[in-house]
């Protein structure tokens, strides 16, 4: 057995135990998909950290910092900054709100205001956006295993559909969270080890000077804007981190909550960003290799590690994408089974639907075909159609279920249709098609 | 809602690199959103 499987093994074991730990206890839907609202503030932080920061950082960002600069920490930044304007207003209502009325699943702030249709449209929104994101995920553990356990792409998406489904089906939004949060540790720590020695490898750092300023070639103002949109909303239009705003005890876990995300946030980025940059001067400097492709740095990277620090960090790669894609899967099993189904007692429904979703994620990881990466990437702007009835909740007194209804169809096909045409930036007409829809609809409707 | 209206100026401030073209962006944008991060962290929240 080489030292990667065993050290998968390792970690299976460990999240099984702790998943089988968080099942006691759990007697109601609410408990099972939103830990009985009874979750505290560092937990939740950390869940709601490994949950928003996927594989995406650790591949992608490492990539997209090596290529495009500086550009790529105020990208990711200004998600950071966006949430916590976002949540240090929007989280204490959001949470009032699902505490009085009993909300559980995300959706069902909508079906309270804008009708069981509405809701039931929204679930199934999220299930086009959310499926194949996490698909790639999926793709991305199946690649890793395949890589360094030496086993086949297919035997690989079995193991990671098990990882995935596995810890949500045992423990429910405990077990996710409890593993999150100790993931989540792991993710940090490795992060700061493969900065060190990257640090140590390469011989100091130093941005080089052409990818040190924006706007460069591909830091365009749209392109910054694009890409920004989606992501600075993101915390109230993607339901898996929307439902986390249901799970803290009180108010001040969510003041925790938020606060350590922020700072869980900082940290990992400037890490994930610093790692990209040190390796690109590191090819300035001619100690590693001129790497073209962005997504195959990270993997260039781990090849020129010795064993101590590259199977850690493959492992966290896993970790990220495993702690994304099980808390998308238990969030759409509770809007499945509520919002389309209309199941709202018992939690074996909630089981099943988590191996079913699972079962759904990995044939599109076993597809491999070209829209899946497309509605992949396209998922948060996908996503951005919810974001007018979301801040009409609030700030907004017109507008029932034509308006949600239309709100929702209309920004979905927008997004859908430009992004067919290959229109360049999906996400500025989306925000702006989804507002109007939401303003005139909601002024007929009164 | 208006103590949010002032705290865009976060936000604002992240963009200001493309207007500035400075060298040091890396280490502004660090800045802002750590300041940030501290303001929401040392802020009082409407329950407290």
């Amino acid at each position: 057995m080489n030292d990667f499987i065993a050290l998968t093994i390792f970690y299976a074991v460990v999240g099984t135990a702790i998943a089988l730990y968080a099942r006691r206890g759990v007697r109601t839907q609410e408990d099972y998909f939103i830990g009985g609202r009874n979750v505290g503030g560092i937990v939740s932080a950390l869940t709601y950290a490994a949950t928003t920061y996927s594989a995406f950082m650790m591949v992608g960002l490492v990539g997209l910092s090596y290529k495009t600069g500086a550009g790529a920490l105020g990208f990711e930044l200004m998600y950071l900054v966006g949430t916590l304007f976002l949540l240090s207003y929007y989280a204490p209502k959001v949470w009032r709100l699902g505490k009085e009325k009993g909300f559980v699943s995300p959706a069902e702030i909508f079906a309270d205001r804008y009708g069981v249709a509405t809701a039931k449209l929204s679930a199934i929104l999220a299930l086009v956006a959310l499926i194949p994101y996490t698909s790639i995920q999926m793709i991305g553990v199946a690649l890793i295993l395949q890589k360094n356990a030496g086993i086949s792409f297919a035997n690989g998406v079995a193991i990671a559909s098990i990882l995935i489904a596995l810890w949500a089906f045992l423990g429910g939004l405990r077990g996710v969270a409890w593993t999150d949060a100790v993931q989540g540790v792991f993710m940090l720590t490795v992060a700061v080890a493969a900065v060190l020695w990257t640090y140590n490898y390469v011989g100091g750092f130093e941005i080089p000077k052409e990818l040190a300023v924006v706007p460069n070639e591909f830091w365009t103002p749209l392109r910054f804007a694009t890409l920004t949109i989606p992501w600075f909303f993101f915390a109230l239009t993607n339901p898996q981190v929307f439902q986390r705003l249901f799970i803290p005890k009180d108010e001040r876990a969510i003041k925790r909550m938020v606060v350590l995300f922020g700072l869980f946030g900082l940290i990992y980025t400037v890490l994930v960003t610093f790692l990209g940059l040190d390796l690109r001067f590191g090819t300035v400097l001619g100690r590693f290799p001129n790497v073209g492709d962005m997504d195959k740095v990270t993997p260039t990277l781990l090849s020129l590690m010795p064993p101590w620090i590259s199977l850690p960090l493959a492992l966290s790669i896993i970790a990220a994408a495993v702690t994304t894609a099980n808390s998308i899967v238990l969030t759409l099993s509770s809007m499945v089974l509520r919002d389309v189904v209309g199941e709202k007692k018992r939690i074996i429904g909630g089981e099943i639907v988590v191996v079913v979703l699972t079962l759904v994620v990995a044939l599109f990881a076993l597809m491999r075909v070209n829209y899946i990466v497309m509605l992949a990437v396209l998922s948060s702007t996908i996503l951005l159609c919810q974001l007018p009835l979301i801040l009409g909740v609030f700030h907004w007194k017109r507008g029932g279920e034509l308006t949600g209804l239309a709100t929702l169809t209309i920004g979905f096909l927008t997004a859908i249709v430009l992004s067919a045409m290959r229109f360049g930036a999906v996400s500025i007409p989306t925000f702006a098609v989804s507002f109007v829809a939401f303003a005139v609809f909601s002024l007929i409707e009164g | 809602m208006m103590r949010k209206m002032a705290e865009s100026v976060f936000v604002v401030a992240m963009l200001i690199p493309f207007a500035t073209h400075w060298s040091w962006s890396y280490f502004y944008w660090i800045a802002v959103a750590a300041t940030y991060l501290a303001y929401v962290a040392m802020g009082r929240w409407e329950y407290e």
